[in-house]
């Protein structure tokens, strides 16, 4: 008995920690290549910005959905 | 009193054209150069200066990311949202003004920026005849 409250004490710890890595990782991973493309005003060219800088971007445009949905 | 609040009326029934003309957009607005809010269709209860506040940072942002790149603006910028949100689209506008919309994370984003593109002209028109003229590049 008490081995198997072990087990499932482990089973949920294990659990708990995967959601946390994946929260962690849909909260705080860096922006994917073509989250972030702005084309400039000749029309033509597509420039996407460095890792750094998409990831500002993506961090204020949640704030402007998160503001538009009250 | 109206605080920071530029031009709105005819603009604002443009902005909510688009919203009706693309079921994808959650909202629309318009921030002037200024980076004051022309106009938006947010629903009453909503914090406007906040939401101004931060589509003109993402312009301002998009605006110096393009001329770092060689560019004199940007013509539309599309940023998806951290978390899976949603998107932010934007296109420029004469005089540094910014036509912005919203949509969910499911959203076809390029429908909406050629909805947004081919509404350029009216809102730029809206915002002419609010300012009186609407002369002058970005």
């Amino acid at each position: 008995m008490r081995k198997l409250l072990v087990r499932v004490a482990l089973v949920g710890a294990a659990a708990g920690a995967a959601l946390a890595i994946r929260n962690y990782l849909l909260d705080g991973a860096g922006t994917k290549p073509g989250d972030v493309q702005i084309v400039l005003d000749d029309g033509a060219t597509t420039i996407e910005p460095d890792p750094v800088e998409a990831r500002e971007f993506a961090d204020i445009a949640r704030k402007v959905v998160e503001a538009a949905g009250g | 009193m109206a605080e920071s609040r530029a031009p709105a009326g005819d603009l604002e029934g443009v902005l909510e054209d688009l919203r009706s003309l693309s079921g994808e957009v959650t909202s629309a607005a318009v921030v002037l150069g200024s980076g004051e809010l022309g106009g938006s269709t947010l629903a009453p209860g909503i914090d406007e200066q906040r939401y101004g506040a931060m589509l003109a940072a993402l312009a301002g942002l998009a605006r110096r990311t393009a001329r770092e790149n060689g560019g004199g603006g940007f013509s539309h910028a599309r940023i998806k949202a951290a978390a899976d949100e949603g998107y932010v689209l934007l296109v420029g506008l004469k005089d540094g003004a910014t036509l912005a919309a919203t949509t969910g994370p499911e959203a076809r984003v390029g429908l909406v920026l050629y909805d947004m593109r081919n509404a350029r002209k009216e809102v730029e028109r809206a915002l002419g005849s609010e300012n009186g003229d609407g002369g002058g590049r970005s």
